[in-house]
């Protein structure tokens, strides 16, 4: 490990030290962690205990309720963004069937 | 061994209802909605080389993301191993970047809820998309556009669960980084006032 990871580590434990003063309770978690796992937590990849507590703790805190509104109106315009467009464009289709009629059968290739 | 005839009707009815999303895929890999289409063309006409190796019972659309995915890294492998040497650089601890993330503490004072990202108009959002590298984009695409799963990205990608968790996470903080960095430039977010970072980092911090 070099000494810029040492450093970034004690860094990261002296802001952790003023997090702990932030809060503890809601759902067992400090804050830090719910920010950490928010994402987690909304795709559902959490177990099911983690996804209790962590949840609990996002719903109930003051402090990061709003981020949670927060990071799911973020979501929310990329998915609706990201949906777009609807469908593939018109032909598309008649394009891959016609290919695939004159493509060969199984393993054609190596 | 099926007649085929057969054999193609079995695979057009399971694979081409999926076109869409692959098509959507597609122009997100791409670039370019001739270039989609022709990418999804080809992924579609080697899907039906290998069907006979796909597992009946498992999602078809995963399955033809993988081999959407591939069809376009051979495409661009030059490209690719550029990106894997970025990537490499880019991918930190998340507990280290969620420090440092700071979009919701920056606009918490003036919209605490980030009602702004819905003024954003879609093409902005996916002018974004398309300026992440292909690594966190392929993984935010994936995770937002079709709800894929981390596992399912997972094997989509061909990297382990938590790098897929790592990348969905920094692939979002870059986006919003740079939406938010728009939605001030066009003033969909008012400017914060001065100074008013500061005394609200210390009041959220209680």
């Amino acid at each position: 490990m070099n000494w810029t990871h040492e450093l970034r580590r004690l860094l990261g434990r002296m802001r952790g030290g003023e997090g702990a003063a932030m809060q503890r309770s809601p759902g067992g978690i400090s804050c830090q962690e719910a920010a950490e796992r928010v994402f987690e937590w909304m795709d559902g990849a959490l177990d099911p205990e983690e996804t209790a507590r962590v949840g609990t703790h996002l719903r109930t805190c003051a402090h990061c309720y709003p981020m949670l509104r927060f990071e799911e109106a973020f979501r929310a315009a990329v998915k609706d963004a990201a949906s777009r467009p609807g469908a593939a464009p018109a032909g598309l289709e008649d394009r891959i069937t016609e290919a695939l009629t004159g493509s060969g059968g199984p393993a054609e290739e190596s | 061994m099926p007649d085929e005839s057969q054999r193609r009707s079995d695979f057009s009815e399971e694979a081409l209802p999926e076109m869409d999303a692959i098509y959507r895929f597609a122009l997100r890999l791409a670039g370019s909605p001739d270039a989609a289409e022709d990418l999804t063309q080809e992924t579609y006409l080697r899907a039906y080389r290998s069907w006979d190796s796909f597992t009946r019972g498992t999602r078809i659309r995963s399955w033809l993301f993988t081999i959407c995915r591939n069809v376009h890294l051979r495409k661009f492998d030059r490209a690719r191993r550029h990106d894997e040497i970025l990537v490499e650089v880019a991918e930190e601890d998340p507990r280290q970047i969620s420090r440092e993330a700071g979009v919701f503490m920056a606009t918490r004072d003036r919209d605490p809820e980030g009602a702004f990202w819905d003024q954003i108009v879609d093409a902005q959002i996916l002018e974004a998309i398309d300026k992440l590298p292909p690594h966190f984009r392929e993984a935010v695409v994936l995770c937002d556009l079709e709800d894929l799963s981390y596992e399912e990205i997972g094997q989509v990608v061909g990297i382990p669960v938590g790098t897929v968790k790592s990348r969905v996470f920094r692939a979002r903080r870059i986006l919003q980084e740079s939406l938010h960095a728009y939605a001030v430039e066009t003033g969909i977010l008012p400017l914060a006032r001065e100074g008013a970072g500061r005394t609200t980092r210390q009041a959220g911090d209680r």
